[in-house]
């Protein structure tokens, strides 16, 4: 078997022994540490840290000829300025048009000649590039990398280019959405003042107007190697991974990260028992009901989970069937923001009809939110939540790139890959009185506002409802 | 990690799916980070794993197929009924999607469908019924091992002691209504493309095919219109083991695969069943004018638009043929997940930024099975005061396709790097059941080693005047070409349209007209 391969490796890359020659000369990266991805599984992860700050997870997998490279950088939206919004996802384009020294498109190029396939994706915190291919062509994709993230060359036409294609992005995403639109502004007036206050893919006449050299800073400042983490998966031997990353990333210039401002408290409390509430041409209604918090932890993922799970357990049906079946409503979502940098809210979601009204599902929302406080942590619903974690990570243990992605959740959000672990013993020490605790805190009746989006005639207009709010801060 | 949501603003396309590999790979390779030429693998010396499924046959015309995992944590246990959707006449075909949501929703055996809910979250069970590509019923459900028996007595139950409660019905309606105007609302693409489905294949096949008629049939005087009686009926005729197809896959126990053997033996033996094609299977006719037309929506600011070209005969390609398209499509538009590397991503996006998501595709016969109608697709989108400038693009790259043909060097490239992703695939025993059902429902007896006979049969299209060729052959032929446009173009763009000399416009339909809707739901 091995022989096979090695011959298969010849016949592809042709320059093995060159190449184990070249490795040799590298410096041997020593790991930070190993460790378990899942409990009671096989599946390991070795990490690095490259002396220019860049962290390497190395995931070994030897089920499939195949491999994957993620790349994370908390170079999201919300490290932007206004004038200037939509540059971190304009930036996620550009990325993949052109490098010093490569002509135009040579990423793709290169990508889809090795077989591979790949995407990237920007939301207010991160932004992440991603690829899957044959694991031979590693090297290749590994110095393909290395040569955008260390010589983009944002250049012309295609800066100019690229714009039509995030506009007709963003028309798609949000300015054809009625629901979109309104969202964008209501988002706008609770978000005001701080970095989340546009969405991510940003205001249109600032896409339209994006400056290169705008674009030449975020790149400066936010595409460093201490702001990155890598994650390699596929069938290879960690410590090659590490030499092969050292090899092309080692150059790539150390860079103090700008700091994050945090949220000034004032922004937690400022709205609280407010309802923006603004009408569009819909004929569902949607309302949040938003606790603020500060950046949250794994145990409030955990606590959001016993929550939810007490919450559905009736005999009459989940939250949700409840909803449907007294036609308070016809959607419902819960949700800890936790990939958010500066704050993690908690987001209650109602979709409603137009036949519906909001303060009847609300109230409905208080009263079973006052019942779960009532009900005792059962083992039974703490086995609920054992189970689940159990299912989802047997899932994960699947596939090589479910459990890379499970690392890159993980190793990012949460500074720790062995999420689920700590989940486990997170449900097992929940008691009824700490899990009350943490409901009081963290879904106070008093502790919310509200946002809303209505048929036209229920409310003002959401344009003139930014505009009514600008005039009486005025 | 199911707590965590995934946020991520563009949407991966990760491959899946091969082969048990040995540890140590090394990471040689020296090739240029530059592009010049796809490298072609030595795929004939990999050691292929060969998907050894077994076949059980159960009296009574079951049969039960079954590929082990010593890995997998889970199971997942389908079971696909003959007949389907295809089979029924047009006025019971709302009922029958009733009857697939209702076989859960009006609960089964001594759980009402809030117990059945409690209980498959308790346990971590995931239970569904569909419909599949085929029109048929899939009653599945996975669990981790150690469920399996817990699992079965569930499907056992939904399948033979179903209770249809009468509340269920009304509250199925409801919802249904609910998801209906979420659907009419959205102007997401993935629910555009359902009324631009319809609208096409009302152009290409007539109005009485069943994709013409995708959004009559969920419409909500159709929905208000279904009867319980008649949900029963319909699930008397499915459940039938004559015909019936289950797989079992994962990790389970010789003792599990007995078990379902029996609950087999308890299905009813009803007459045979076969796949039917009701509508007619006749294009409207062909014409070298592209019949267009738009779906006034008049909230957008940005048209979905389909070109499509139907050609009578595509859909009975030999293999050969089948994988000479496979690669023209993909020279024409990569399904690599790259952008600027094909023709049509090149102009519709990298060179002219018109069009974020522009691709094309060839459809054969899953979409439109039993006929011999083949479509080439071509979907984009188009800022409205574009729309003219964005359809002449996209017709003249498709034109230049299929009047010049295609060079060896394109050929050459698009193979390796098409072989080349096949080596990418990540298998799992899951996929590999997928794989192996797949072609069982097709009528295809099952290929024991699909990745490398995909390989072969690619390595052998090496020849651009033989595929130029067959390029012209088949897409020169008579087609009826149809442009539907979903969105709100000024008179000005369609004026402009209007005066492309091979374009015959333009039917302009209101959403609403394609809807049935009743009194009390209007």
């Amino acid at each position: 078997m091995a022989r096979q391969k090695i011959l298969f490796l010849l016949s592809f890359f042709l320059l093995l022994i060159l190449e184990r020659q070249g490795l040799a000369n590298e410096k041997i990266l020593k790991s930070v540490t190993q460790g378990g991805i899942l409990p009671g599984l096989q599946a390991q992860y070795t990490e690095y840290k490259l002396d220019n700050g860049m962290r390497l997870f190395v995931v070994p997998d030897a089920r499939n000829p195949v491999a994957t490279i993620h790349l994370i950088l908390d170079a999201g939206s919300d490290r932007e300025q206004l004038g200037t919004t939509g540059l971190a996802h304009f930036f996620e384009h550009m990325m993949f048009r052109k490098t010093k020294d490569a002509p135009e498109g040579n990423y793709d190029r290169v990508l889809n000649s090795v077989g591979g396939t790949g995407n990237a994706g920007t939301s207010d915190s991160f932004v992440t590039f991603y690829s899957v291919f044959p694991s031979p062509a590693l090297e290749t994709m590994v110095a393909l990398e290395a040569q955008r993230f260390t010589h983009l060359d944002l250049t012309n036409p295609f800066f100019e280019t690229e714009k039509g294609a995030v506009i007709s992005e963003r028309k798609l995403r949000v300015e054809n959405d009625p629901m979109q639109r309104s969202q964008e502004i209501l988002r706008s007036i609770v978000e005001r003042g701080t970095p989340l206050e546009w969405m991510t893919i940003g205001a249109k006449a600032d896409v339209e107007n994006m400056k290169l050299a705008a674009a030449q800073k975020f790149y400066e400042d936010f595409y460093t190697p201490e702001n990155t983490i890598m994650i390699v998966g596929g069938p290879f031997k960690p410590e090659n991974v590490a030499a092969l990353v050292e090899k092309y990333f080692s150059s790539w210039p150390k860079k103090a990260v700008p700091e994050r401002t945090a949220l000034d408290e004032s922004y937690f409390t400022r709205d609280l028992q407010k309802s923006f509430v603004c009408s569009a041409p819909v004929n569902t209604k949607r309302f949040n009901v938003i606790y603020p918090a500060p950046k949250g932890s794994l145990k409030d993922m955990v606590y959001t989970a016993l929550f939810s799970a007490i919450l559905d357990n009736q005999p009459d049906g989940t939250f949700e069937r409840r909803l449907v079946k007294k036609k308070l409503a016809t959607g419902f979502s819960f949700y800890k923001e936790f990939w958010k940098n500066l704050s993690s809210a908690l987001n209650v979601g109602f979709t409603l009809t137009k036949n519906q009204g909001f303060e009847d599902v609300k109230s409905y929302w208080f009263k079973s939110v006052e019942q779960v406080l009532k009900t005792p942590l059962t083992d039974k619903i703490k086995n609920q939540v054992l189970k689940q974690l159990e299912v989802s990570d047997a899932e994960s243990a699947d596939k090589m790139t479910s459990l890379v992605s499970n690392v890159v959740e993980s190793a990012y959000f949460f500074h720790d890959v062995n999420v689920s672990t700590e989940q486990r013993k997170l449900v097992k020490k929940a008691t009824s009185a700490n899990l009350k605790a943490w409901i009081q805190e963290n879904l106070n009746p008093k502790n919310f506002y509200v946002t809303g989006v209505v048929p036209i005639g229920e409310a003002p207009s959401c344009p003139e409802l930014l505009a009514n709010l600008n005039k009486e801060t005025k | 990690m199911r707590f965590l949501k995934h946020v991520l603003f563009s949407v991966s396309v990760l491959n899946t799916a091969s082969a048990a590999w040995a540890q140590n790979s090394q990471l040689q390779s020296t090739r240029p980070a530059i592009f010049s030429k796809p490298v072609a693998l030595d795929w004939r010396s990999i050691p292929w794993q060969t998907i050894n499924y077994n076949r059980l046959a159960v009296d009574g015309g079951g049969a039960i197929y079954t590929l082990p995992s010593s890995e997998a944590l889970k199971f997942k246990l389908s079971f696909v009924f003959p007949g389907g959707v295809y089979t029924q006449p047009r006025s019971d075909r709302t009922a029958y999607g009733a009857m697939i949501d209702l076989m859960v929703l009006g609960g089964f055996g001594n759980l009402n469908f809030e117990e059945i809910q409690n209980y498959t979250i308790e346990y971590g069970i995931n239970l569904q019924t569909s419909l599949n590509a085929y029109g048929q019923v899939v009653v599945s459900a996975d669990a981790l091992a150690r469920d399996f028996d817990r699992t079965l007595a569930l499907l056992e139950a939904l399948m033979l002691a179903p209770r249809f409660e009468a509340a269920a019905l009304p509250l199925w309606k409801q919802q249904s209504l609910d998801g209906f105007q979420s659907l009419r609302d959205g102007n997401t693409v993935q629910k555009q493309m359902r009324f631009i489905e319809a609208e096409a294949n009302k152009i290409a096949f007539g109005k009485d095919h069943y994709f013409a008629s995708l959004i009559e049939r969920i419409s909500p005087k159709e929905v208000q219109a279904v009867e319980q009686n008649k949900i029963k009926d319909l699930f008397q005729k499915t459940i039938n083991r004559n015909g019936l197809n289950v797989s079992l896959s994962g990790s389970f126990t010789p003792e599990n695969i007995k078990k379902v053997e029996h609950l087999i033996t308890q299905i009813p033996r009803l007459e045979p069943q076969t796949k039917t094609w009701l509508p007619n299977r006749n294009l409207q006719g062909t014409t070298p004018k592209i019949h267009a037309a738009v779906i006034q929506k008049s909230d957008m600011t940005q048209s979905n638009i389909t070109l499509r070209y139907y050609f009578s005969t595509l859909g009975k390609l030999n293999p050969i043929e089948e994988m000479q398209v496979e690669i023209l499509g993909e020279i024409f538009s990569s399904k690599g997940g790259v952008v600027g590397n094909d023709r049509f991503t090149k102009a519709l996006r990298a060179d002219s930024g018109l069009s974020y998501s522009p691709s094309a595709s060839f459809s054969g016969t899953v979409v439109s099975p039993n006929t011999n109608v083949g479509a080439f697709y071509l979907n984009f989108q188009s800022p409205n005061e574009k729309i003219a400038e964005a359809v002449n693009l996209a017709k003249k790259t498709w034109e230049k396709f299929v009047t010049k043909g295609v060079s060896q060097e394109e050929l050459d490239n698009t193979r390796t790097a098409m072989m080349n992703r096949i080596l990418a695939s990540e298998y799992t025993v899951f996929n590999k059941m997928d794989l192996v059902m797949d072609q069982i429902l097709r009528g295809d007896a099952p290929t024991a080693d699909p990745l490398a006979s995909a390989l072969l049969r690619l390595d052998a299209v090496r020849d651009a005047k033989a595929l130029n060729a067959t390029l012209f052959h088949l897409f020169q032929a008579k087609n009826a070409p149809v442009l539907i446009m979903m969105g709100n173009p000024p008179e000005e763009q369609l004026a402009q349209l209007k005066a492309f000399p091979d374009l015959d416009l333009i039917e302009k339909t209101e959403i609403d007209s394609m809807i049935h809707y009743n009194a009390e739901a209007r």
